[in-house]
């Protein structure tokens, strides 16, 4: 099996383990947790997409390094998960917040609590 | 043509600057938004359209390119307006967390539309998911920190689903441009196309307000405030159609037909349509919440929109386009009203909104117009969309007669639902209790004006038939007319 075989298994794994929890548990926190595994499958995922074996570093180091392009990973990909890794930053504190808010107004962190009814004994 | 990036610039940075500025920032605001309205009106009467502007000098496919086409800058223009709307009828929103959320809404929404990078695509519509869910969390009660959190939850599992279709998109085509990978699209394998199809339209459908992925949708427009539908309507919503345009009809089109490239996935997509309007005409038929009805009714529109596009011949395309702008109109002026309303008498329930239409009669007949067109009758706007939907269907297979059957069905319940709530309105008031608010004049000018617009159009539709037709034969050609504009010379 083959180094890019294997970065492709785990990364399915990775998102398909977070779906369950995004799909099964009730706290607010864990479906939080869950969410982050799948991204970090996502970007496993897409950073496996450029893989190369034996491949170096896509920086043109001298006027020489020109002619082994060949040789070097695709560095987009690794644009894109730099990026996807800010935008799951940006998801997880800002759910955080709202969980905090979520706590204070009603009383629990279970998602299947009712919106409707207000309650005071948190304010 | 760079200073179109000026769309997406000057919002963010008012944005930024609405950190700082207290009183002012309503106003700052207000300018910003009728500053992008005005130069996106500019662009699309200006005769440079189609352009595609390589931003920072990098040319497509390498780097980032603004596509401009009448389809385009005709939906920023109706985004922005519905923008300013909402800025209008603000009520009691001061704090600088709602204007700088909104102006980042604004910069998103507009770079969802005039993006031509898939990607950069994905970031926009991440970035409309945490201000809208900002603003549906803005009231800081129970109701709406509910609504938001399972919104951001739902909408940010959909779209790790569409990063993941892009991925697979980059590794089979080595491309993220919008134009590139519609050029090449015939290229790939059937089943990894039916594979990143399903992906992102998985991503996508949260937004579109589709039947599995919608339930977010009535506890969302339940709990915010009147501006904050008006922008989950009029921008959010007028964007989703846009992204079915543009990715399914696209991206993902045969050449020279508008029709999605898998017939079978269209074919699913028109059931998950049928079913879209009939669940959701049927619940707001059982709902007393006002806010709650017109949620459940701008579900069933959508459902009917993304019909008409997924018939994919001439009459459906330009049937989906009045749709389009019909909806866009009518639900304004029923937001812009249900939000005074309920100021007014303090209630979120239509049975309690007795004699508002005989204190208010412009409000009320506004309210009635815009319910007429949103049931199709004849000489309101929505009516032409309807009749054109329905001509175009006439023409498909076998499941497309089953959804005129059913769109006739809805409209029947969609007639009840909308009369019992109008007559509601110009029924004599029980006690002589006065109303808890005034109405705002401006809100009821504005719905009015919005009204006599449903009206003309629906008495003279050639106002907005050059329009329709532009964009409708951009659609009908519009893999080669996309990717004419990016790479010229390469169809």
């Amino acid at each position: 099996m083959t180094m890019s075989n294997i970065f492709l298994i785990s990364s399915t794994s990775l998102i398909f383990i977070g779906l369950f929890g995004v799909l099964t548990r009730k706290n607010i926190v864990k479906i939080l947790l869950s969410l982050n595994i799948i991204e970090t499958g996502i970007n496993l995922l897409l950073v496996a997409f450029g893989y190369k074996e034996g491949g170096k570093v896509p920086i043109l180091t001298s006027s020489d390094s020109i002619n082994h392009l060949g040789n070097m990973v695709d560095p987009v990909p690794q644009a894109l998960v730099l990026t996807s890794i800010v935008i799951g930053l940006g998801t997880t504190a800002f759910a955080l917040g709202l969980t905090i808010r979520y706590y204070k107004t009603h009383g629990t962190l279970n998602i299947e609590a009712n919106d409707e009814e207000e309650v005071t004994a948190h304010e | 043509m760079n200073s179109v990036l000026f769309l997406i610039v000057i919002p963010l940075l008012g944005a930024f600057l609405a950190l700082f500025g207290k009183k002012a920032n309503r106003i700052v605001a207000i300018l910003i938004t009728a500053f992008t309205e005005i130069f996106s009106i500019m662009i699309y009467l200006s005769d440079k359209l189609p352009v595609s502007v390589a931003i920072g000098g990098w040319q497509a496919p390498y780097g980032i390119n603004f596509v401009l086409t009448p389809l385009s800058v005709g939906f920023i223009v109706l985004i922005n307006l519905a923008a300013i709307i909402s800025l209008f009828i603000i009520r009691g929103e001061k704090e600088y967390q709602f204007y700088s959320t909104y102006l980042v809404l604004l910069a998103a929404a507009n770079g969802i539309v005039l993006t031509g990078d898939i990607f950069n695509f994905y970031i926009f519509s991440e970035l409309t998911t945490f201000a809208i869910t900002a603003l549906i969390a803005y009231p800081r009660n129970r109701r709406s920190t509910g609504a938001a959190i399972k919104y951001l939850i739902l909408a940010s599992t959909a779209s790790s689903f569409l990063l993941i279709g892009i991925g697979v998109v980059y590794k089979t085509l080595g491309t993220l441009n919008i134009a590139d990978i519609a050029s090449k699209i015939d290229l790939l394998n059937p089943l990894t196309l039916e594979l990143i199809i399903v992906l992102i339209l998985t991503g996508i459908f949260v937004e579109l307000e589709l039947f599995p992925f919608n339930m977010w949708v009535p506890k969302a427009y339940f709990a915010g405030t009147a501006s904050v539908n008006v922008m989950l309507h009029g921008m959010l919503g007028t964007a989703g159609a846009y992204i079915i345009a543009r990715i399914l009809l696209t991206m993902f089109a045969v050449n020279g037909s508008g029709m999605l490239v898998n017939a079978n996935i269209a074919n699913a997509i028109i059931v998950i349509a049928m079913l879209t309007i009939f669940v959701s005409e049927i619940a707001a038929f059982n709902e007393k919440k006002l806010k709650k009805v017109l949620a459940f009714s701008s579900m069933g529109q959508m459902g009917l929109i993304i019909f008409g596009f997924m018939i994919g011949n001439e009459q459906a395309l330009t049937g989906a386009f009045y749709m389009v702008v019909a909806n866009f109109l009518a639900k304004i002026i029923l937001f812009v009203l249900t939000g005074e309303f309920i100021a007014m008498t303090g209630s979120d329930n239509w049975e309690d909104m007795k004699g508002i239409g005989r204190k208010h009669p412009v409000a009320g007949v506004s309210f009635v117009i815009g319910s007429l067109s949103l049931m199709g009758v004849p000489f309101f706007a929505g009516f032409w969309g309807k009749l054109a939907v329905i001509q175009g269907a006439m023409s498909g297979n076998s499941f497309m007669i089953t959804g005129i059957v059913i769109i006739l069905i809805t409209a029947v319940v969609e007639g009840v639902y909308f009369l019992k709530i109008s007559h509601t309105f110009f029924l004599k008031k029980e006690d002589e209790k006065e109303f808890n608010a005034k109405a705002r004049i401006h809100s009821i000018v504005i719905a009015a004006a919005l009204a006599v617009i449903v009206l003309a159009i629906g008495v003279h539709p050639g106002l907005i038939e050059n329009n329709v037709n532009r964009a409708t034969n951009e659609i009908l050609n519009s893999t080669s007319n996309y990717v004419d504009v990016v790479f010229p010379g390469r169809y």
